[in-house]
């Protein structure tokens, strides 16, 4: 999956773009790997309380 | 340029810089007294390139200290783990890891990651010339201060290499044995697994655009396919598996002893990523020089905050889930969480670290599973944790960061897998034989006897763990 936001090693050797994080060019897909994020979390949450009393759920 | 005033006491002191013509002092608070002292020369260039210099040299010196805290944490880590009877040979084995990887990487160790960038074919230019141990900058030398600070912190990643297999051998390894196997993995096979991937020059990333920022594949993936290659031939303890050859439980001695040395084990873990982070001086006139990782490419330390920290956290939260709360595979997957993002450290963006850290977290817990149920006793988990996070570790880099420009070659999913199969090969195969060797010799097992006694007693005269109250005699 091409997630690069610079395409040229010139443009990155140059720093001329700033963010280079992993799909720093597309904020819809950055928002969903955060909203995903979120639900791992809410997902762990609710599991300690499953595990907390017992270990067979 | 800096010149060096003497000292005028006797007392340890910092340096003092006194710039002209500003005539300002800086020294540092709370440790006053003259000691050494620096003087600017009014170069102002000059003095900041040195300057710099000298901070880089500080800064991986330092690196290479705090990453001892790795091996304080395997120490008491694999202590925890093993039984009783087996905690001061579990122990030696881990300080000797370092004692004799010490003088092998020195001898060889650091030439074969100079020597062998390009292949098979060792490599004769200057850079492998002046890594032999003979050579004037692998000493004190007052023109090259930064060789031998390097030197430390790659020494600090083989140690590492061999920790990591030192662990899942405990019980019923003979100590010579391991110390060998220790020695062809962190001395040779590993370090001449990161000439071929993680180097500059390695041909890996020059043909294959393959891109490992934090090691998972020649640190963690090639030392856990070398420890798989030797637990074949090694076999597991006593009493691991019933008639009918289901797994049983053989529980840690001391599990809060354990989850203390993974805590260490992270703590280290920083100092190993700041590591890999390639700092330099720009040339005279040149715009900064940005941090890079070990290809070139331009990077921040800002990364290492994010992304470690984020894939520690998802790392734990995935094993909790997968092993129902189980508390030794919850922290272990803190550190499969760690090590999962390894590979894309650099570009990864912090919410998508998380989700490979716990991706590689709840793999672990499977991957130590399935192990298991095939016979293979790996009593820490150091297969699951480090070979099956680091694959996955290359694997996500080639997924999720596929396109980035690497001089004249993008980072692909080819390239990683390439990569993978090149960082097991290595790994597995000189574990497998060697200890096959070892084996057949009769030179790779304690006996029967040795091991149902306790290897401390037994080998060492000692007992690691005497129970409150009893007195000996003294001999």
């Amino acid at each position: 999956m091409n997630s690069s936001p610079v395409s040229t090693w010139a443009e990155f050797d140059s720093r001329s773009t700033e963010a280079i994080y992993t799909f720093a060019d597309q904020p819809a897909t950055i928002h969903g790997i955060c909203l995903l994020a979120a639900v791992v979390v809410v997902w762990f949450l609710v599991s300690a309380f499953r595990f907390d009393g017992h270990r067979d759920g | 340029m800096l010149s060096e005033i003497p000292a005028t006491n006797k007392m340890p002191s910092p340096v003092v810089l006194v710039r002209e013509p500003i005539s300002m002092v800086v020294s540092l608070r709370g440790c006053p007294g003259p000691g050494s002292r620096l003087t600017w020369s009014g170069d102002v260039e000059g003095d900041a390139r040195l300057f710099a210099e000298k901070t880089i040299e500080t800064f991986y010196f330092w690196t290479g200290v705090l990453m001892w805290l790795i091996h304080a944490g395997f120490m008491i880590y694999e202590a925890g783990v093993a039984r009783q009877k087996n905690v001061l040979m579990t122990m030696m084995k881990n300080l000797l890891t370092c004692a004799v990887i010490t003088p092998t990487f020195f001898l060889f160790g650091w030439w074969i990651y100079y020597a062998f960038q390009g292949g098979v074919v060792p490599d004769t230019g200057a850079a492998a010339v002046a890594a032999l141990p003979w050579s004037e900058v692998m000493g004190p030398n007052l023109d090259d201060n930064i060789t031998g600070v390097f030197w430390f912190a790659f020494l600090l990643f083989s140690f590492t290499t061999g920790s990591i297999m030192s662990g899942a051998v405990i019980e019923r390894i003979r100590l010579g044995a391991y110390l060998l196997l220790a020695m062809i993995l962190g001395s040779v096979v590993w370090i001449l697994a990161a000439a071929w991937g993680w180097s500059s020059g390695a041909w890996l990333y020059t043909e294959y655009g393959f891109h490992d920022w934090g090691a998972g594949g020649c640190v963690h993936t090639v030392a856990a396919a070398f420890t798989l290659g030797v637990l074949l031939n090694l076999g597991p303890r006593i009493g691991k598996y019933d008639d009918q050859g289901r797994p049983l439980e053989i529980p840690p001695h001391n599990l809060p002893m354990t989850m203390l040395g993974l805590m260490l084990i992270f703590t280290g873990f920083y100092a190993f990523y700041a590591a890999c982070a390639v700092f330099q001086v720009a040339e005279p006139g040149a715009d900064p020089e940005p941090w890079r990782s070990i290809y070139g490419t331009p990077m921040t330390l800002g990364s290492l905050a994010f992304t470690v920290t984020m894939g520690f956290a998802g790392g734990a939260m995935g094993a909790f889930i997968t092993s129902k709360g189980d508390p030794y595979w919850t922290i272990s997957g803190g550190l499969a969480g760690m090590i999962s993002i390894a590979s894309g450290v650099d570009v990864y963006h912090p919410a998508l670290g998380y989700l490979i850290g716990f991706a590689g977290g709840a793999l672990a817990v499977f991957v130590g599973n399935r192990l298991e149920r095939r016979g293979i006793d790996d009593a820490v988990g150091a297969i699951a944790v480090h070979g099956g996070a680091g694959v996955w570790s290359m694997l996500a880099m080639g997924l999720f960061a596929s396109g980035y420009p690497q001089h004249e070659i993008l980072s692909s999913l080819k390239g990683q897998l390439v990569g993978i199969a090149v960082m097991i090969g290595v790994g597995f195969v000189p574990g497998y034989l060697v200890s096959l060797v070892l084996d057949r010799s009769g030179l790779l097992r304690v006996s029967r006897e040795v091991e149902l006694a306790g290897l401390d007693v037994a080998e060492l005269g000692i007992e690691g763990v005497v129970p409150a109250g009893v007195i000996g005699e003294k001999t």
